[in-house]
């Protein structure tokens, strides 16, 4: 015999209808009840900050591109000494561009540089220094995420270790410290930026540009034109530095403030 | 570069000074070169290349003064590739290979002083003997008849003339005396024999080498509108955001509608297609004859072609047109995920331009598959149930794992060499498995039940015959898998006694598990009630009411549907090969996830054709891993002899089909998951789901590719690489199309009618 109550039914213990009333709660506009609307960060406007928006970039084009044969050559040696300047220019470039930290979370007209201290006190506090240099350590933490993720992107798994380990690393260094710097560790701005739900600056900005340059820089590797730049992982690492300053530069102009 | 030519140079100057008399080195170039660097296509640079043959015994010689000079480019006194077969085996003395069709190089015979007419006559003369014999048995294979000798300046008539020429001078020397005789009297003898050689030569080549383009523009023609029709039918299943799924207002609008005016019954989209689809047929037709019978320069051979053409051309058109009026705009993907399908299926139409991106195409599709993951574990961070958004990042990267752990099985493709090591097999150069690949099965028997089991039970869906089916029937069934492979390798291995009838039992165990799989396993499928338990607890004193409560309502249809896919898996599993069949079981794995990830992101085929395209990577991904490449050797015929002692028509090729598109086979039995996995049991139009938009999007993609194959092959119909990549890969690409299209009617749209049917008959509606 059929049975013919549904209203019986849809009280089992089930989540039929669940996926339905999400996607209800996800489209009605903006209130999401998890994700924070992070703001874009507004960078510092001092002479010597506008100075180092420019220089730097220039910089980081400059150590990539002056050894690029290196690199070609043995491309592990280059990796590695090229890893600690580009830290080095991160820290740099946080420390003079992007606002104290906790100051992202704060309305633009805020412009007295106050720390967010009860934001995120476990970021190193006011202290931009001991920020940065924490920032940079996390980033460092995060390269054993990337390592896994290029392995399963089809990177070798036992071979190559330490060329896919320092490839991650640069993609670390170079995406996540100014991220760090201005979010810490605060949870839901990291899910925000997950979810790509961040607005476009030029933090978020670099970091989409490094990651879509990575997966853009394995086109070349299967082609048989036999060129010592297709070895692993040269075209990776083109791939982060070309996708994270251009999407740092349109980040942080053109785009600035959009969201996906 | 100078560097590089210098050391050639070098090397050869000091091998050529080592050689000794008996010796001839010969120097030459596989292709030339293009100014822009290209070697595979047909061009005169990229075609002609060098040729320098040098023996320390002086042999060689020129017919005149001028050939003295070695010349400048490959114009000058060029030779045909083909022409080093006669003249290697004429100087080593053996015979001339049987389907030669090439001559003897003019300077290797005609000795040191370049008169050897005599000689020269002799080499082309059992040249060109052979080529004829060749000729002869090829024309009498292909029963064509000889042309006569009447026909002026037939082979036929050349090698009569040639013959004339023979006998003609060897009488007029038999009558001179030796010191009258000169060599050069030969030369017309010579000369004969050349010129039927080259006449044979350019009649093959217009046979064998000729493309028919009108032909093959015809079949690219019908594809690509085929393609185009299909695309703007599946966007236009696309409902629009703000329709509202509601099986409660639905009933309310029928109720309604029943009450209304009677109005006119509009038909269906898919009735008035057909229609106009047969009438522009009908017309194509009739225009095609027409073609065939009064416009001489379009008549081709096949009479039958130009009808069939027109009427398919004029067909698909007519669709085209009439699907483009309101749908043309939904073409363009609008989110996400319709743009990383089109990514997908683009980026590999494109590059199977290239011979590197068809030849690594199993990596690409890793590559798609993490990329796939990687977006919907970014997307989970939007959902805003925790618990979802954690099982959605579990799954995601679960489902990238798995594609990542079966991408080691690995069957290599020669031209993947040095850069891939084969893992399919013990060795690279055996075609058995190694002992503890058997394991691989057991493994499989043991955990695979297990696993579904775990996505049934979330749903309490692991109800009705699914713990005897999976848990019993299926895992016996994956049990006697594992059995044959261990009785097969003891009796390749002569592990055991000779005298035992090792593959008696090895072959009555795998008809046992087909039979379990196909037959049994069909007919459970069509009498089984859906995946529930229905338990009703009658009034009590605290709760007034009878109260029902059915398990495994979430997931009824999905559930259900399930036992057809692990029906197939089962036989699949058999027929792969242990490593195949540990791959296959890793797919399942890996599609229950991706039903979890769609579910959790609400990625119904309803809004986005994400989930079939995914499933259509994971089927060709998984037509790699169990050992299988896009080339003609890599088709595991021995999976014939799986069930059968002998070939049997139609059981064995269809055995050999089942093992090379397991994948395929399975991700379009699985199509339907992606709109049954816990959907609505009250879901209305699940057929047309299932057809329009889930089956439609996975068609879509291997449509695209087989269209992108097809005329890549015909572009590059030239190159070095077309019967080595590009035209295996458009054969694999339409036997594909044909599997996926075969099998998603007659099972996946089947399966589903039934399925719907025994769900609605339980709640007693029909959808």
């Amino acid at each position: 015999m059929p049975l013919v109550d549904p209203v019986t039914m849809s009280s089992s213990l089930t989540k039929t209808v669940k996926p339905t009333q999400a996607s209800e709660v996800k489209d009605g506009k903006d209130s999401s009840p998890v994700v924070v609307r992070l703001r874009p960060v507004e960078l510092q406007q001092t002479p010597a900050s506008q100075a180092a928006r420019r220089a730097i970039p220039v910089l980081i084009a400059a150590v990539y591109l002056v050894r690029f044969s290196a690199l070609v050559a043995d491309p592990v040696a280059w990796m590695k000494t090229t890893l600690p300047q580009i830290a080095i220019l991160q820290v740099a470039y946080v420390l003079l561009c992007l606002p104290t930290p906790g100051a992202a979370q704060k309305p633009a007209a805020n412009r007295k540089l106050r720390p967010g201290e009860k934001k995120k006190p476990e970021a190193g506090g006011s202290n931009p220094y001991v920020t940065a240099i924490l920032s940079l350590l996390l980033s460092i933490f995060v390269t054993p995420f990337f390592y896994i993720a290029m392995v399963l992107f089809g990177a070798p798994f036992l071979s190559h270790v330490s060329h896919t380990m320092l490839c991650a690393a640069h993609l670390s260094i170079l995406t996540l410290t100014p991220l760090f710097y201005v979010h810490g560790v605060d949870s839901s701005a990291w899910v925000a930026v997950a979810g790509f739900q961040a607005p476009l600056d030029e933090t978020f900005g670099g970091l989409v540009g490094g990651v879509v340059g990575a997966w853009l820089g394995a086109v070349p590797i299967p082609l048989d034109w036999d060129r010592e730049w297709q070895q692993w992982p040269v075209t990776i690492l083109c791939g982060i530095y070309g996708g994270y300053l251009l999407g740092k530069v349109v980040g942080g102009t053109l785009l600035h403030g959009k969201r996906f | 570069m100078a560097k590089k030519l210098r050391q050639m140079d070098g090397f050869i100057r000091d091998l050529a000074g080592r050689i000794d008399e008996k010796t001839v080195l010969i120097v030459m170039g596989d292709h030339g070169m293009d100014e822009k660097g290209d070697h595979g296509g047909e061009s005169d640079d990229e075609v002609e290349a060098a040729l320098w043959m040098y023996s320390p015994k002086p042999v060689f010689g020129r017919t005149k003064q001028e050939y003295n000079v070695p010349p400048g480019t490959a114009k000058e006194r060029p030779v045909n590739q083909i022409d080093l077969v006669p003249t290697l085996a004429l100087l080593m003395g053996i015979p001339i290979p049987y389907n030669n069709l090439g001559r003897p190089i003019e300077e290797a015979f005609a000795g040191v002083d370049g008169n050897g007419w005599d000689n020269l006559a002799a080499a082309e003369w059992t040249t060109a003997a052979g080529i004829k014999r060749y000729q002869a048995s090829y024309l009498a294979a292909r029963g064509m008849t000889t042309a006569s000798t009447e026909e002026p300046g037939s082979p036929a008539d050349l090698w009569a003339k040639a013959e004339e020429a023979l006998l003609s001078v060897s009488q007029q020397q038999a009558k001179l005396k030796p010191k009258q005789r000169s060599k050069s009297d030969w030369e017309p003898v010579y000369s004969a024999f050349q010129t039927y050689q080259e006449e044979t030569l350019r009649r093959c080549k217009s046979l064998w080498a000729r493309f028919d383009l009108q032909s093959m523009g015809q079949g690219l023609l019908i594809m690509a509108f085929g393609v185009i029709s299909l695309l703007l039918y599946v966007a236009g299943g696309q409902k629009e955001e703000d329709v509202i799924d509601d099986p409660e207002l639905d009933a309310a609008e029928k109720i309604l509608e029943a009450q209304g005016a009677q109005g006119e019954e509009k038909p269906s989209q898919e009735r008035q297609l057909v229609r106009i689809g047969l009438l522009s047929a009908s017309i194509g037709g009739v225009v095609g004859f027409l073609v065939q019978t009064f416009i001489p320069p379009l008549r081709v051979e096949a009479a039958w072609r130009h009808p069939v053409a027109f009427a398919a051309l004029f067909s698909v058109l007519s669709v085209t047109v009439t699907l483009s009026k309101n749908t043309l705009s939904k073409l363009l993907p609008r989110t996400v995920w319709g743009w990383l399908a089109v990514i997908f299926t683009l980026s590999q139409s494109i590059g199977f331009a290239s011979n590197s991106y068809t030849i690594w195409e199993d990596t690409m599709l890793l590559f798609f598959q993490a990329t796939f993951g990687l977006a919907t574990t970014l997307h989970s961070f939007t959902l805003p149930s925790l618990a979802d958004r954690y099982l959605s990042i579990y799954h995601s990267i679960l489902f990238v794992l798995l594609g990542r752990v079966a991408s080691f099985s690995k069957l290599c493709r020669e031209e993947q060499m040095p850069y891939c090591e084969s893992t399919y097999y013990a060795s690279s150069t055996s075609s058995t498995s190694s002992i503890w690949q058997l394991a691989i099965p057991f493994m499989v028997f043991l955990a695979l039940p297990s696993l579904i089991k775990a996505y049934l039970t979330p749903t309490r869906s692991y109800e009705g015959l699914a713990p005897t089916w999976i848990g019993y029937v299926f895992r016996t069934g994956l049990f006697l898998s594992a059995t044959y492979w261990v009785l097969d390798a003891a009796d390749n291995n002569q592990w055991l006694p000779a005298e035992l009838p090792l593959k008696n039992i090895s072959v009555y165990t795998a008809q046992l598990v087909l039979g379990l799989a196909f037959v049994a396993g069909t007919t459970a499928f069509l009498w089984t009630p859906p995946c529930l338990h229905i338990i009703t607890q009658s009034a009590t004193a605290s709760n007034r009411a009878a109260q029902i409560t059915v398990l495994g309502y979430g997931n009824a249809h999905g559930a259900r549907y399930l036992l057809l896919v692990v029906n197939i898996l089962g036989g699949a599993i058999l027929v792969s090969k242990p490593v195949g069949g540990g791959a296959l079981a890793v797919m399942m794995w890996q599609i229950m996830s991706l039903l979890e990830i769609l579910d959790l992101n609400n990625l119904t085929p309803d809004t986005t054709v994400i989930g079939g395209v995914v499933l259509a990577v994971l089927g060709q991904f998984y037509f790699f891993k169990t050992g299988h490449q896009a080339t003609l050797s890599s088709i595991q015929w021995d999976s014939a002899f799986i069930p059968l002692f002998t070939i049997r028509y139609p059981w064995s090729p269809l055995v050999v089909m089942l093992n090379t598109f397991a994948g395929q086979i399975i991700a379009v039995v699985s199509v339907p998951l992606l709109v049954l996995w816990k959907s609505d049991p009250r879901k209305k139009g699940i057929l047309e789901s299932v057809s329009k938009r889930a089956l439609g999007g996975f068609v879509a993609y291997y449509a695209t590719e087989a269209l992108a194959t097809m005329a890549w092959a015909g572009h590059l119909r030239r190159h070095l690489m077309l019967y080595r990549v590009f035209g295996p890969r458009f054969m694999t690409a339409a036997i594909v199309l044909l599997v996926v299209d075969m099998m998603g009617i007659l099972v996946s749209l089947t399966g589903v009618r039934v399925n719907t049917i025994a769900v609605s008959e339980v709640f007693g509606w029909m959808s």
